[in-house]
């Protein structure tokens, strides 16, 4: 290096003394995505890693977690009865709150969630225009039935029993099945369920593949971060939108030569620690009494609420 | 002289567990070199993010100037202008600070944006690009680089915005003996010009060239002590409790034994 230093390093540019003036920065609308994205991943990620905690589904074995969510999310897609259903929702929320989650704003989403992808989608079979029925609300009445292609207008429209009981039904399904997957993902660390699975067989390679993908996407989003942070200390005035492509696509390339380079690094890391291919994951303690006693008491109380209505008959006879 | 820089009572957690930073209480005077020595982990890196307006204090404040700098602060335009264009940041981490196509872009992204001309833009990137012996690798894309030359790019997108305030963290991580020498020249060159210079760092060679005045954290990520380097670096019993020195192994002869070795007390003077 030569030990000439430019004149201008060796100025101050005058600068006066900060001058306040409306206007905000806004940063483009592919960063903001993009920065975005890597902090709910890190967030995610960061929680994942720490599902650990004291709670009674922390401390449940993560085979019998496992083996509950397939049973249970099965139950669920078989049972019709809305009693049932509603009995399901309790149960869970109730598993929640013994492992002590503040599941709130967990089941908030949720709800929204199967409100949209339950509910609204099968709100139009609430009608009698879809789906016949006996009407318990009646909404409008036109003087005489129509034929309008294959449906028939019938003279009273309104809400049917029939048609509320499916709308709900779907809604209850769509709300226990990710209210259930909220359940365990929010208390076993994803290792361990990756582990589990392979009491169902699934190779273990194809588990490695998961694994590093799934933490090569956590990685990727600290880059993306990190960039971002890069750019927010040299970002001075708003880009225009010939830079800012210019800047994005940059950056995009960069981080696609990045993800190459580091799937590179992570592969001669794992050659360098005797990786041929052939994969011995550590094996999980033998399965207890205990833990069988577990999955049975979990899956009882489920079946049992399945079957709640005919029980009820039964018992209140 | 007057503070260009003053962190009051400034904590910072990254998760709700594990501080980073606890109750952190210092300024910066205008015009000096200043140091924040700690050992991996204490907190120096998260601390010169907040003064590079990066993160926020969890609790606490930060002002540069007098004027308090703050996620809201930030989002006006003109002040963001403002504290940017005075403050130059150099990332521990050269990978994470370079995002643009080519080395001669990026050392061109400062200026431009500053509202130079094309022409003075391109003088003062070609006069830095040959300062920092870049000018053969201006065509290439910087992650082609290797780390030592990733790391004088990315000062070099800093120095052509010609910042009044430099902050460096761990400046002389990843560069060999040659640049790490010339790092120090030049630190101590633009300081002489007035631009007030912060960098972290663990190394009390550094500490020893620079002479700076000296912010230790410890590994509780506390500050335990501010003083001048000519007070701090003889105090071996204190650098010890805050594991910035410690016994080395080693053999004299056949024979093994233990002691400390602070060689950055006996650096040389040409000719003594
Ligand atoms: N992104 C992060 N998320 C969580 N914890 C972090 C993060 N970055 C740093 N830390 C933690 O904060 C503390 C201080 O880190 P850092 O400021 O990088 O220290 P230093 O630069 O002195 O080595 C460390 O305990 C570190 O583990
Ligand atoms: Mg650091």
């Amino acid at each position: 290096m030569k030990s000439e230093i430019p004149a201008f390093l060796l100025s101050n540019d005058s600068r006066a003394d900060f001058v306040r003036q409306p206007g905000r920065l806004r940063y483009p609308f592919v960063d903001r995505t993009l920065r975005k994205a890597g902090a709910v991943i890190t967030a995610g990620y960061l929680q994942w890693e720490t599902a650990a905690g004291n709670g009674m589904m922390q401390r449940t074995d993560a085979r019998v977690k496992t083996l509950f969510l397939l049973f249970f999310v099965v139950l669920v897609g078989l049972t019709r009865p809305l009693s049932s259903q509603m009995f399901f929702s309790g149960y869970l929320l109730t598993l929640f709150a013994l492992s002590g989650i503040n599941f709130l704003p967990i089941i908030l989403r949720t709800f929204i969630f199967a409100f949209i992808f339950g509910f609204l989608v099968a709100a139009p079979a609430m009608l009698n225009i879809f789906v016949d029925g006996e009407i318990v609300l009646n909404i409008a009445t036109l003087s005489k039935s129509h034929q309008i292609w294959i449906y028939t207008i019938p003279q009273h429209i309104g809400i049917t029993r029939e048609g509320t009981f499916i709308a709900f039904g779907l809604f209850f399904k769509v709300f226990n099945s990710v209210t259930l997957s909220s359940l365990i993902i929010f208390t076993t660390p994803f290792t361990e369920i990756i582990r589990s699975l392979r009491i169902f067989r699934v190779p273990s390679a194809l588990l490695m593949v998961i694994t590093l993908t799934y933490k090569y996407i956590f990685v990727l989003s600290h880059s993306i971060g990190d960039m971002y942070r890069g750019m927010k200390s040299r970002l001075i005035r708003n880009l225009r939108s010939k830079e800012s492509r210019k800047i994005i696509a940059g950056r995009i390339a960069f981080i696609f030569t990045k993800s190459w380079k580091r799937y590179e690094e992570v592969f001669n890391a794992m050659t360098a620690r005797g990786y041929t291919g052939q994969l011995s994951v550590s094996g999980f303690r033998k399965f207890r009494i205990a833990d069988l006693l577990g999955f049975l008491i979990l899956a009882g109380i489920g079946l049992t609420l399945h079957f709640i209505e005919p029980l009820w008959k039964i018992l209140s006879e | 002289m007057e503070d260009i820089i003053r962190i009051a009572q400034v904590s910072f957690q990254y998760t709700k567990q594990q501080p980073a930073l606890v109750d952190i209480d210092f300024s910066v005077k205008k015009g000096e070199i200043f140091a924040i020595l700690g050992s991996n982990g204490s907190g120096k890196s998260t601390l010169l993010n907040i003064i590079g307006g990066l993160t926020y204090p969890t609790t606490g404040q930060y002002f540069f100037q007098g004027n308090e700098v703050s996620a809201d602060a930030l989002k006006n335009k003109s002040f963001n202008a403002w504290f940017r264009e005075n403050l130059g940041f150099i990332f521990q981490n050269p990978d994470s600070q370079l995002f643009c196509p080519t080395v001669m872009d990026e050392l061109l992204f400062g200026p431009l944006q500053l509202g130079k001309s094309q022409a003075e833009a391109t003088q003062r990137t070609d006069e830095v690009l040959e300062m920092l012996e870049l000018t053969h690798l201006s065509a290439r894309s910087s992650h082609t680089l290797s780390s030592g030359e990733k790391k004088r790019v990315a000062i070099g997108a800093i120095l052509t915005m010609n910042p009044s305030v430099l902050i460096i963290d761990e400046p002389m991580a990843g560069l060999d003996p040659k640049s790490q020498s010339y790092i120090t020249e030049l630190l101590i060159r633009l300081n002489e010009a007035g631009k007030t210079i912060i960098i972290s760092t663990h190394s009390l060679a550094l500490a020893d060239y620079l002479k700076p005045r000296i912010a230790v954290l410890s590994e509780e990520h506390r500050l335990v002590r501010t003083g001048l380097a000519e007070e701090i670096l003889p105090d071996t019993d204190f650098l010890t409790g805050v594991n910035l020195i410690h016994a080395h192994l080693h053999r004299h002869g056949k024979e093994l034994h233990k002691h400390i070795h602070p060689q950055f007390l006996f650096h040389r003077h040409d000719g003594e």
